[in-house]
């Protein structure tokens, strides 16, 4: 066998496969370019989104705390004169400061101890508060010092009730009358908003506190018997059962 | 010297001082090339549409050979210019685009004789290949398609390398070193494959019964 076969068997397969010209084919190759084009732009798309998202993601918890910094700032504005208070302790420095119509009574209501266990309520003494508006006795005169140094401490505390109108009226009901007697307001009026608390809300939040100071207010004018039933059923119920029973020792026996 | 003959040198000075077109041309067809290569890359459709007219009949021809298959051959024909504007990336200035493109297909080709080697071996040995039998036509085209034919399935026998030899060196024609540069092997290399090739092709053809 020769290379003579071999190249007509080339020449002939170069003729029978050579192709003609078309140029629908070329129709589906631009075509194939354009979707490929196309795909690659949506795969853009998406890339740039997710990265979009992925930063988003990641700048959310500064954005945030920015925000609320703002948001705080615009809501609680800086005190006019700087409070007497003490300062708060270290952990809750970042704290904004309250509302300067509430800063006198340093009132929340996780402050009304009914609910606080006793030991958390013997907090370290500071000074600023305003002496009572009258002598009392020294034992009264240290519940009163104590249960106002309390409000601080508790002021901060995180609300535990959700901000309802009708809790709000309660709160503001009941802080009037904690704002009179720590204020030094005359005693007919703290005792008048006491009952004015107690007769609206008898089983309110605030109400064994409420009759605590009330009971305070009555030592303070004299009307004994009436301090003495309150005392009593202080400490009967638990709540400052301590303060109450050194209060009734240290007054003067009931006459018959 | 007198006065003409200092117009005359003077004259030839300023002749060669003009480039001829033989010197221009050259970088003339490398700047066009520069620039085609740049729409090639931008994928442009009439860049692409330009090469497809110019060259599609080369690769598909070349694809059909490797392949035995016209049908596949389009498709690789399709596939390469649609790969063109990616791979011309690649491109060494000075080359020529239709080597260039003739790389591509034989990339595609192999890819698809290795899958087909594997479905072929996944089928199993179960089935022999019917080898389709060339249509009945007058003599001489007969004779001549079923010597294509022939040649195309002994092709098939091949090794992928020395298949893709034979195509190039034998059937394309195409010189030895660039057939060496497609393939990335020595020209010693590719000879040796085409030797190899030939020898056992014409065994093949003689074994059918062709002379």
């Amino acid at each position: 066998m020769s290379d003579d076969l071999l190249e007509r068997a080339c020449a002939a397969l170069a003729e029978e496969t050579t192709p003609p010209a078309d140029d629908a084919s070329l129709a589906r190759v631009l075509s194939s370019l354009e979707a490929r084009r196309s795909r690659r732009a949506h795969r853009r798309t998406w890339l740039a989104a997710a990265a979009a998202a992925l930063l988003a993601v990641a700048a959310a918890p500064t954005a945030w705390a920015w925000t609320g910094d703002w948001v705080r700032a615009l809501l609680d504005p800086a005190p006019a004169a700087p409070s007497p208070e003490p300062a708060p302790s270290t952990a809750r420095s970042t704290r904004p400061a309250p509302p300067p119509s509430i800063a006198p009574s340093r009132l929340d209501e996780s402050h009304l101890a009914a609910e606080a266990p006793e030991d958390q309520r013997g907090d370290p003494p500071t000074a600023g508060e305003p002496p009572p508006p009258r002598p009392v006795s020294a034992p009264l005169r240290l519940c009163e010092r104590r249960i106002a140094l309390e409000a601080p401490e508790e002021e901060n505390e995180p609300s535990v009730e959700g901000p309802g109108e009708a809790a709000r009226i309660e709160r503001a009901r009941y802080q009037r009358a904690y704002q009179a007697h720590f204020a030094g307001a005359p005693q007919g009026e703290v005792l008048a908003a006491w009952d004015d608390y107690l007769r609206a809300y008898p089983t309110g939040r605030y109400a064994r506190e409420a009759r605590w100071h009330r009971a305070l207010t009555h030592i303070r004018l004299g009307r004994l018997e009436e301090a003495r039933e309150g005392l009593r059923a202080s400490a009967r119920r638990g709540h400052r059962a301590e303060e109450a029973r050194a209060l009734l020792d240290a007054m003067p026996e009931a006459t018959p | 010297m007198n006065s003409l003959a200092v117009e005359r040198s003077t004259l030839e000075r300023a002749r060669s001082a003009v480039p001829s077109l033989a010197d221009v041309i050259p970088f003339a067809r490398a700047r066009r090339d520069a620039i085609e290569l740049d729409a090639l890359r931008r994928a442009d459709p009439e860049a692409v549409a330009r090469a497809y007219r110019a060259h599609h009949q080369a690769v598909e021809a070349f694809a059909r050979r490797m392949l035995g298959d016209a049908e596949a051959a389009r498709d690789v024909t399709h596939d390469a210019f649609v790969a063109l504007p990616d791979a011309a990336g690649r491109f060494r200035e000075g080359a020529s685009l239709r080597t260039f493109l003739i790389g591509i297909a034989l990339n595609l080709c192999r890819r698809r004789i290795r899958s087909s080697v594997r479905k072929r071996r996944a089928l199993g040995r179960m089935e022999e290949r019917e080898v389709p039998e060339p249509p009945a036509t007058p003599e001489a085209e007969t004779g001549r398609r079923r010597l294509a034919a022939a040649l195309q399935r002994g092709l098939e026998t091949l090794p992928l390398a020395q298949r893709e030899a034979f195509v190039l060196c034998a059937v394309e024609e195409r010189p030895s070193p660039e057939v060496a540069e497609l393939l990335g092997v020595p020209e010693g290399t590719v000879r040796t494959r085409l030797f190899h090739a030939k020898k056992k092709l014409r065994a093949f053809l003689e074994a059918e019964g062709l002379s």
